[in-house]
């Protein structure tokens, strides 16, 4: 791998990011090009992307944008099969950059390399050890993420890891100068890492390759697809019904929609579908019903947490008579609070003070084969009330009773933190627990119902096109 | 150069007949005496459009008179559809076209559009005010298989209304959906078709009748089409 365009100065971006290959898990040899320097931080530089040595695979441009074009065609010479241009300044801005970038376009004619960018953020690669920033970590996933947007590309690979989705790629495609949304689309096709991808897409210059790549793709892999930006209205002649009722983002869903892909709303619909994915993904697939148990303190809560499952098209499991009695066992005392049924609703003493029971009463249910999903909820104000000086202490053995039964139910399970945002108590109580338990296959956290209903819906739509 | 033109009426109607969609029975007369008798040669009522190619908007300027019965009545709406005609600037205004009434179950729209990054898009939508104010229409990319067509008007809010609801007949889907197919292929053949709407097409019992439809071309400028 080549990066052409690094700076000694190590206060600039192209240091930064050799720095951190030499630095990361970066196992392949990694060459510097710079004219104006025979060496860089310690390594070897070259004058010229002719003068390096042996194949190249694959070159980062980071030089300025009067001299890519050039180096293009350096990279074109030598055969080298992709050349990322991370450079900016072309088609995004006006005056001379839209030439600059045809100029780029035709420097490859003729040859055999294909371009990435320009204007892009880089690639992660999990498998290579490559990243765009500082501070993900490498474990490899089968989310991959191409994005027309460099800043989306950071803001989903740092949310998604920390809520514990694994990443294989995450790529910010730039322009699209050369290399276009169907080329990207068909790639995660036959990339055998990708097992679910995931795009961010503004606009493309080739629609109908674009919506056969996307179906085709969607035939054998899940697609999500959030959709930004509305290009202008070009000329039309809206003389006709269908003219003047139907914009440009009908017609991009109509495509989504014919083509099979998951329309995402925005960021967060992004985030809690490729955590429900996750999750999804970790269920055996003979499974039964997809109702959802539900378990909590706070009876209005646990009201309308059935109401909206019922908005959502989703349902609160009938649970079996042998579950029932399992349950009565269990909690003796159940009575007393109405009865156990689902949801499971008692007082935050009684459900949070034993975090074995806890465990068993959800293990206990979701072992009943018409639930398909398990919402556990807590209200961290009255957790903080009851606990005192405790409160830390106890809620880790409590997020450690649920970890260790997530683990073992093999069904999704969600855990709902309400009031994590009023004060420093429960501010403490909501990161240490979304800490303890965000990295735990199959188990996802929200810090309201809202997002956590949204994943339960997704969840079941996986499992629903999967069987 | 290229500029948007309206089709002409007949030849709009003879193109898309000739894609297998069926209109309600037509004809274009010159003049009151014609007109009469182009009526009595259709069943039970009728309606006179002008068919005047320079007039764009004919509902909206008037020159569309509705349920005519009796050589009279036919007579005075054929004075009144011209003399709009007229008044709306057109230089042929004694052209005007006669065509059965069709009662429906239910009046659907179904037209295409050509989009800048997908080109050409079929939609479907029920008719009148269900489309223009509730936004109840379906697109997708053309072409469309029949099946894909059904599943299209299944999607509409008011697909109930096409289904048979309170105890009226079922329309005939079949129908529709066919007539969706064949726009649909036109849109993919044709790259010249900006825009087209039938509207409203009649949805019956058994089959589906367009009663009117515009077409917008891309076209050359030329003499004696109309700029959109």
């Amino acid at each position: 791998m080549v990066i052409a365009g690094v700076s000694s100065d190590r206060g600039k971006w192209s240091n930064i990011m050799f720095r951190r290959l030499l630095d990361g898990p970066f196992d392949g040899e990694l060459i510097a090009v710079n004219p104006a320097r025979s060496e860089v931080e310690g390594q070897p530089c070259y004058a010229s992307l002719r003068d390096v040595p042996g194949e190249v695979d694959y070159v980062q441009l980071l030089v300025a944008r009067e001299h890519t074009v050039d180096a293009v065609r350096d990279c074109v010479a030598r055969k080298v099969p992709v050349v990322h241009v991370l450079s900016s300044g072309f088609g995004e801005v006006s005056g001379e950059g839209p030439g600059l970038q045809s100029a780029l376009v035709e420097a490859l004619a003729g040859g055999a390399s294909a371009l990435i960018g320009p204007n892009s953020l880089g690639l992660y690669s999990a498998g290579h050890g490559l990243c765009f920033s500082d501070g993900c970590h490498f474990d490899p996933g089968p989310v991959t993420f191409i994005s027309q947007s460099g800043a989306l590309c950071t803001d989903v690979l740092a949310q998604g890891q920390i809520r514990g989705v694994k990443f294989s790629k995450v790529l910010s495609v730039g322009n699209c100068a050369d290399l276009d949304w169907p080329d990207y689309v068909r790639y995660c096709r036959h990339d055998p890492e990708t097992g679910i991808a995931v795009f961010y897409i503004e606009s493309t210059s080739n629609g109908r390759a674009l919506y056969e790549e996307l179906k085709r793709l969607a035939r054998n892999k899940p697609v999500l697809v959030l959709k930004g930006g509305q290009t202008p209205a070009g000329a039309q002649a809206v003389v006709s019904h269908t003219g003047r009722m139907t914009g440009e983002h009908d017609v991009w869903q109509a495509m989504m929609r014919q083509a099979g892909v998951i329309e995402l709303t925005g960021l967060n619909d992004l985030l809690v579908t490729l955590q429900a994915w996750s999750s999804a993904e970790l269920q055996p697939r003979n499974r039964s019903g997809d109702g959802v148990m539900v378990i909590g303190c706070g009876g209005g809560v646990s009201v309308l947490i059935s109401d909206a499952l019922v908005v959502a098209g989703l349902s609160v499991a009938r649970l079996g008579p042998g579950t029932l009695s399992a349950l009565k066992q269990l909690e003796p005392a159940a009575k007393v609070f109405g009865g156990i049924d689902n949801p499971i609703e008692m007082p935050v003493d009684r459900l949070f003070t034993d975090p074995a029971k806890l465990a068993r009463l959800i293990e206990t249910s979701a072992a009943d084969p018409e639930v398909g999903m398990v919402l556990l909820h807590l209200n961290l104000i009255a957790f903080s009330d009851l606990f005192g000086d405790d409160n830390l202490t106890h809620l880790e053995a409590v997020c450690a009773a649920i970890r260790d039964v997530a683990g073992c139910v093999a069904k999704p399970l969600t855990v709902v933190l309400r009031n994590g945002d009023c004060g420093q108590t429960t501010g403490t109580l909501y990161r240490s627990a979304l800490t303890s338990l965000g990295s735990q296959a199959g188990l996802d956290v929200f810090s309201d119902l809202e997002p956590a209903l949204a994943w339960l819906g997704r969840v079941r739509t996986f499992t629903g096109c999967r069987s | 150069m290229t500029a948007p033109l309206v089709m002409d009426l007949v030849s709009a109607r003879q193109m898309i007949s000739g894609c297998g969609v069926e209109f309600a029975n037509w004809q274009v007369v010159l003049s009151a005496d014609a007109a009469v008798s182009a009526a009595a040669g259709l069943d039970g009522p009728v309606a006179l459009k002008s068919a005047a190619p320079d007039v764009v908007h004919k509902s909206d300027s008037g020159c569309v008179v509705l349920g005519v019965a009796g050589d009279e009545a036919v007579e005075k709406a054929y004075a009144e559809v011209t003399a709009r005609a007229a008044a709306a600037g057109s230089v042929t205004p004694e052209r005007v076209l006669v065509e059965t009434m069709t009662p429906g179950l239910a009046e659907v729209i179904i037209g295409l559009k050509r989009d800048e990054t997908f080109g050409a898009v079929v939609l479907v939508g029920l008719g009148g005010i269900f489309t223009e104010v509730l936004e109840d229409f379906v697109l997708r990319l053309c072409p469309v298989t029949e099946p894909e067509a059904l599943g299209m008007f299944k999607e509409l809010r008011g697909f109930s209304v096409l289904a048979g609801a309170r105890g009226k007949p079922r329309c005939d889907l079949d129908a529709l959906a066919r007539v969706a197919v064949s726009i649909s292929w036109l849109g993919n053949d044709r790259d010249d078709i900006l825009e087209l709407d039938l509207n409203p097409v009649m949805a019956m019992e058994q089959g589906a009748l367009a009663v009117d439809a515009r077409v917008v071309l891309n076209g050359r400028e030329k003499h004696g089409a109309h700029q959109a």
